[in-house]
């Protein structure tokens, strides 16, 4: 049973890191409800058998005009990101959604730790963009690797929210030493033991990332008392 | 999300070595297809996991959904394995927990992007009539 597709078009494209692009999305005919942290799947003009279907974060939280932006990150020899990163302004796509409950529940009445690895990153920023339009209600930790400065994306902003909301905790760090970085250097975990080791288990855990990296902070939630499935994890690979 | 990306570790999957049979049970339509997988033409599409039960549908114009691209992040392409399921790859913790959101879930269930053949027998997969976009929507 096919889902109901729209098409609109390419709006504006940001290079965010050299291997790493949003596509701001004019509104479609359909406006498009979603909360933050799902996703959208493109019906892409590619492959041997089109349409090849990929899925795509929506990066920023639905806002009046009903644009919508997605990230992405350049895949060699990946088919469908080759494609996106060839689009231009006034290219359409086709696309389904939005999908997904990587999402935060409603009301947040409970601390978050969230755990995200490269772009992983995309669906946590944002519901960080979107509780930023109220002060936030319980303290909410972001423990965040890249694999360097270059590629830790959407830093700046993180940072200056994390300098402007007390409630809001940043933990940057990179996987290995890059040029100008004087932060943490090393996998996620080692930062995540120092903050929540002992704690006991009164906050929800949220991953998002590769398997590589998820299923290990999975398994470091769950040494801290969490059932499996209390951690909410979304992989994309 | 969507497609592979440099960080990538694939799950371990036995491919076929010899000819083997698939056939599907395409439960909107009640049609049929029959299809001989051929080891050397693996992978068909670039889609799923190489040799999948999503690869093989999709190679063959067979329409079975896969909103996220076939990298177990949905269960949109659930499947019913009636026969050869022993010859198929383990399902891993992740695809059991995206399978948990299918409807009409049976003991033979899978995801197709993850299920991968490895020849020895022939397999009979149903996809289900009611197989539809199951994320939840609740907003």
């Amino acid at each position: 049973m096919r889902q109901p597709t729209q098409t609109t078009r390419v709006e504006a494209i940001r290079a965010l890191s050299p291997h790493v692009r949003e596509i701001v999305l004019a509104p479609p005919p359909e406006p498009v409800r979603f909360r933050p942290g799902q996703w959208i799947s493109l019906h892409l003009p590619v492959g041997e058998k089109p349409p090849l279907v990929r899925a795509y974060t929506l990066s920023a939280p639905e806002d009046p005009s009903g644009r919508l932006v997605l990230c992405l990150d350049r895949v060699s020899s990946g088919l469908g990101s080759e494609y996106l990163f060839r689009v231009r302004p006034g290219d359409e796509l086709t696309f389904v959604g939005p999908l997904g409950n990587f999402v935060l529940p409603e009301p947040l009445t409970q601390d978050v730790v969230f755990a995200a690895r490269y772009t992983g990153i995309m669906p946590i920023r944002c519901m960080l963009l979107d509780l930023q339009r109220r002060p936030l209600p319980v303290d909410v930790t972001l423990v965040y690797g890249g694999p360097s400065r270059e590629e830790l994306i959407y830093h700046e902003g993180l940072a200056a929210y994390a300098a402007r909301e007390p409630r809001f905790h940043y933990h940057p760090t990179l996987l290995r030493p890059s040029p100008g970085w004087c932060g943490p250097v090393g996998e996620e975990l080692h930062l995540l033991h120092p903050l929540l080791g002992g704690r006991p288990p009164d906050y929800l855990p949220m991953v998002c990332g590769i398997k590589e990296f998820a299923r290990p902070v999975r398994t470091f939630f769950q040494e801290q008392g969490f059932e499996r499935r209390q951690v909410k994890v979304e992989t994309y690979d | 999300m969507g497609g592979t990306n440099p960080y990538i570790k694939q799950a371990e999957a036995r491919l076929p070595t010899k000819p083997y049979q698939v056939r599907f049970l395409i439960g909107e339509t009640g049609e049929e297809r029959v299809i001989q997988v051929d080891p050397g033409q693996l992978p068909y599409q670039r889609s799923g996991q190489p040799g999948s039960i999503l690869d093989i549908a999709l190679g063959h114009g067979i329409d079975l959904e896969h909103t996220c691209g076939g990298v177990c992040a949905c269960s949109t392409c659930h499947v019913i394995v009636k026969r050869g399921l022993p010859s198929c790859s383990e399902a891993t913790e992740d695809e059991e927990d995206q399978l948990e959101e299918a409807p009409g879930l049976t003991i033979q269930s899978r995801l197709g992007c993850q299920c991968v053949p490895d020849g020895s027998m022939d397999v009979v997969v149903e996809i289900p009539a009611w197989n539809r976009n199951v994320v939840k929507e609740d907003h």
